[in-house]
């Protein structure tokens, strides 16, 4: 026996949200597949309902951890941009201007970066030093000053940590690199 | 919960350190897709169709047969779709000569091939997590330069 079926898709899945989003107490509207839940949901309700969506091959979709590690970035930024960055606690510093705990913070990070926040910062301040050293004549020593390290040896050797290289062959290497550049666009 | 995964290439002509390679990143568990190619000339084919999916991050062997390392590096850096792609030079060579010539010429990280499965295997994290940064912000890829 094969029976005909009438439905609309937009309204069965409303119900099917409804029935199980009223058992978990979410309050919520729908349009054009975007679930709009009033307040804040807590992380537990969260992981109930992604687990009763799934059973029905419904998948939320959301880029909020992407949000939060770019705003960690942005506020990092900031604050290495900043003058007084040395007498800032990092952590105390970031979970104030974001309003999450730093626990919080540095799981959504290294979850999404597959590194750490400090990680990060160390990076953006090496990025700093490469473009003091490509872009502007200033010694090591007023590098080192600008970007509170406490030594040229100690920004030097954190350089060569991360980089593989030392600040000089990277110049060199750097210098040699628009050259070749330069030659082969003529 | 949908992060795109890190799409990666390795081109190698050995097939035991593709071998290698593949289950050192299958062994990571991070969120990337891998693709390999067995020499410089398959690569070369694959970028002329430029309506293929490109690499967020590039390994390259040296030292291949008909097309070697240093060619194909030269054809991506010589071409402008092509020139945003992060390469990773994975050598045995640990000549300066060679390394300094490689980032001259537009490699952004050097990794000399690591003799054991577990250095492999932490040589390609610190490398993916080096990586990730710069495939999800904006830092200067043209000073992007790395020796592992």
């Amino acid at each position: 026996m094969n029976y005909q079926l009438e439905y609309d898709h937009i309204k069965t899945m409303e119900l099917l949200l409804k029935e199980h989003l009223n058992k978990l107490q979410i309050e919520f509207e729908l349009n054009d597949n975007q679930l709009q839940i009033d307040g804040i949901v807590s992380d537990e309700k969260r992981i109930q309902l992604e687990s009763i969506l799934a059973k029905f091959k419904i998948c939320i979709i959301d880029c909020e951890d992407l949000t939060i590690v770019q705003q960690i970035k942005n506020a990092i930024d900031l604050l290495l941009n900043s003058e007084n960055d040395a007498r800032v606690n990092l952590s105390d510093y970031l979970s104030q201007k974001l309003n999450y705990s730093y626990s919080h913070l540095s799981k959504t990070f290294s979850e999404t970066t597959f590194a750490s926040i400090e990680q990060y910062v160390i990076l953006k301040k090496i990025e700093k030093i490469k473009e003091f050293l490509i872009h502007s004549n200033v010694t090591l020593t007023e590098i080192s000053y600008r970007l509170n390290y406490s030594s040229v040896a100690h920004l030097s050797a954190q350089f060569k940590k991360v980089t593989g290289l030392s600040p000089t062959s990277f110049v060199r290497i750097m210098e040699s690199k628009k050259k070749f550049f330069s030659n082969v666009t003529q | 919960m949908s992060k795109p995964p890190m799409h990666i290439f390795l081109v190698d002509d050995d097939l035991d350190d593709r071998l290698f390679f593949e289950e050192a990143i299958q062994c990571l568990d991070m969120n990337v897709s891998l693709e390999m190619f067995s020499g410089g000339q398959e690569l070369i084919e694959y970028f002329q169709d430029k309506a293929k999916r490109l690499p967020d991050l590039l390994f390259l062997d040296l030292n291949m047969p008909v097309v070697d390392g240093m060619e194909c590096l030269e054809k991506i850096r010589g071409k402008d779709h092509l020139k945003e792609i992060i390469v990773a030079i994975y050598s045995t060579s640990a000549s300066e000569k060679d390394i300094e010539e490689t980032f001259i010429k537009g490699a952004n990280i050097y990794i000399q091939k690591p003799n054991n499965f577990d250095q492999l295997k932490k040589s390609i994290k610190k490398i993916l997590q080096l990586n990730w940064h710069y495939h999800l912000t904006n830092l200067d890829k043209e000073a992007f330069l790395f020796r592992l």
